[in-house]
């Protein structure tokens, strides 16, 4: 049980690209689990159906309303096209506090409405699409460090079911790139 | 009919000469080479009765043994699996669906990857033959890479906008009887205006072969190789760029080796 548990938490740090945490020196061995877990070698022999079932796609839920962790991937003039890891970037204006933050590369938290913007006009027997997902830019993730490394911890505790629904926690944010 | 057999017969012939010159160095199992009439008016409706008269290469099903190069857990870590809103789906494209999720198609990965063998197995078999092959997209974020992969190993793209004819009327177009590609293999079958890309009908009167990467969305009509896959995605386009870039290296290989046998 511990083991999984740390394995999960590891395995939480991994995705978040190794992002600066201070790491023990307990911590090592663990590293070295989670290489040789991340390294795919059960990976390889997973079926597409249990990949699907693990994938944070299916994590997510409904999709209205997540916040969900994105990397601008272009920045034209305003505007910026966010891969959150589904099929299409969202486009979302960028806020006109700190705007030269938002760059390309940047990570950023959104909030996802819809992961494909398409709609059936009057007639027609198919939706047309606009190719891309509908969010609304939350703020930029470099920006609140302190806020992430709280989202970390209440990750950490048990198990996400036995999480207690406080109204004071910070709502979760995946990441599914 | 008749003119149509004939000219099939003729270039079954010219083919399979073209075959025979370079299985010359691997003795081939079949040694009655050139089928009779009858069996070739016969293979014009069922191509299969011509099977035993092609090269021992043709008659194995993934000779560059693309099974073990292709796998579900990067087609998935590529995107490969993600379609479109259910709304937007096509019906002749529902067999290659694994199911929905809140109203998002998901493609199954296991007939993805069947289809992708298949698709790279006639890609490497083209490229063996020293076949040219034309990458086509319309996609805007992806024009720039299939450009680039295709000039990578050494083979041609048409990414900007088709115009009318340029496989049908070579003659008018440009002048001077031009050699047309052996296989064209569409990236994305969607123009952005979700219409069909004007390639595929023309490849189709020409009788070249095609591979298409087809979406949720897409129809897959006239192409002779499908893809089930997503097309939207760049890392999904990278993938599959990947994928075909080897399979034309691994036939550029074989060729080699086989010429170099000589």
């Amino acid at each position: 049980m511990l083991r999984s548990i740390l394995c999960s938490r590891a395995i939480l740090r991994c995705s978040r690209a190794y992002s600066t945490e201070s790491i023990t020196a307990s911590d090592e061995n663990i590293i070295d689990f989670v290489d040789t877990v991340t390294e795919s070698s059960e990976a390889q022999s997973q079926s597409f159906a249990s990949l699907l079932r693990n994938s944070k796609f299916m994590q997510l839920g409904d999709f209205n309303g997540r916040l969900v962790i994105g990397k601008i991937v272009n920045r034209i003039q305003e505007d910026i096209y966010i891969d959150f890891g589904l099929k299409f970037n969202a486009v979302c204006k960028v806020p006109t506090a700190n705007s030269e933050a938002y760059r390309s590369g940047t990570r950023v938290i959104i909030r996802l409405l819809d992961p494909e913007l398409s709609e059936r006009f009057l007639g027609s027997k198919k939706d047309l699409t606009l190719l891309e997902a509908d969010a609304v830019l939350v703020r930029s993730l470099s920006s609140s460090q302190r806020h992430q490394s709280r989202d970390n911890q209440s990750k950490s505790t048990p198990s996400p079911t036995e999480l207690p629904q406080e109204t004071s926690k910070p709502e979760e944010v995946i990441s599914i790139v | 009919m008749r003119r149509v057999v004939s000219s099939a017969i003729r270039a079954e012939r010219a083919f399979s000469s073209r075959i025979a010159s370079l299985q010359k160095p691997t003795p081939s199992t079949s040694s009655s080479s050139v089928p009779d009439r009858a069996t070739l008016e016969k293979g014009t409706v069922q191509p299969t009765v011509l099977k035993p008269f092609v090269s021992a290469s043709l008659q194995h099903e993934d000779l560059f043994n693309f099974e073990s190069a292709v796998h579900v857990d990067e087609m998935f870590k590529a995107r490969l699996h993600y379609g479109h809103k259910v709304g937007t789906v096509n019906d002749n494209m529902k067999w290659a669906l694994y199911g929905e999720r809140l109203g998002v198609c998901v493609f199954d990965l296991d007939i993805t990857k069947k289809f992708l063998v298949r698709a790279l197995n006639f890609v490497a078999h083209i490229s063996m033959r020293g076949g040219m092959i034309l990458f086509v997209t319309s996609n805007r974020d992806s024009m720039f890479d299939v450009e680039k992969a295709a000039e990578e190993v050494g083979q041609y793209s048409h990414v900007r906008k088709w115009q009318a004819g340029t496989l049908t009327n070579t003659r008018q177009l440009l002048g001077a009887s031009v050699r047309l590609p052996d296989a064209v293999c569409f990236l994305s079958t969607l123009t952005s205006l979700g219409e069909n890309h004007p390639a595929i009908i023309e490849a189709a009167k020409m009788a070249i072969p095609t591979i298409g990467v087809v979406d949720s969305n897409s129809d897959p009509a006239y192409l002779t190789y499908l893809v089930p896959a997503n097309d939207d995605t760049p890392q999904s386009t990278e993938y599959l760029l990947r994928m075909f870039k080897e399979a034309i290296r691994k036939g550029q290989e074989e060729r080699k080796r086989l010429q170099q046998g000589k």
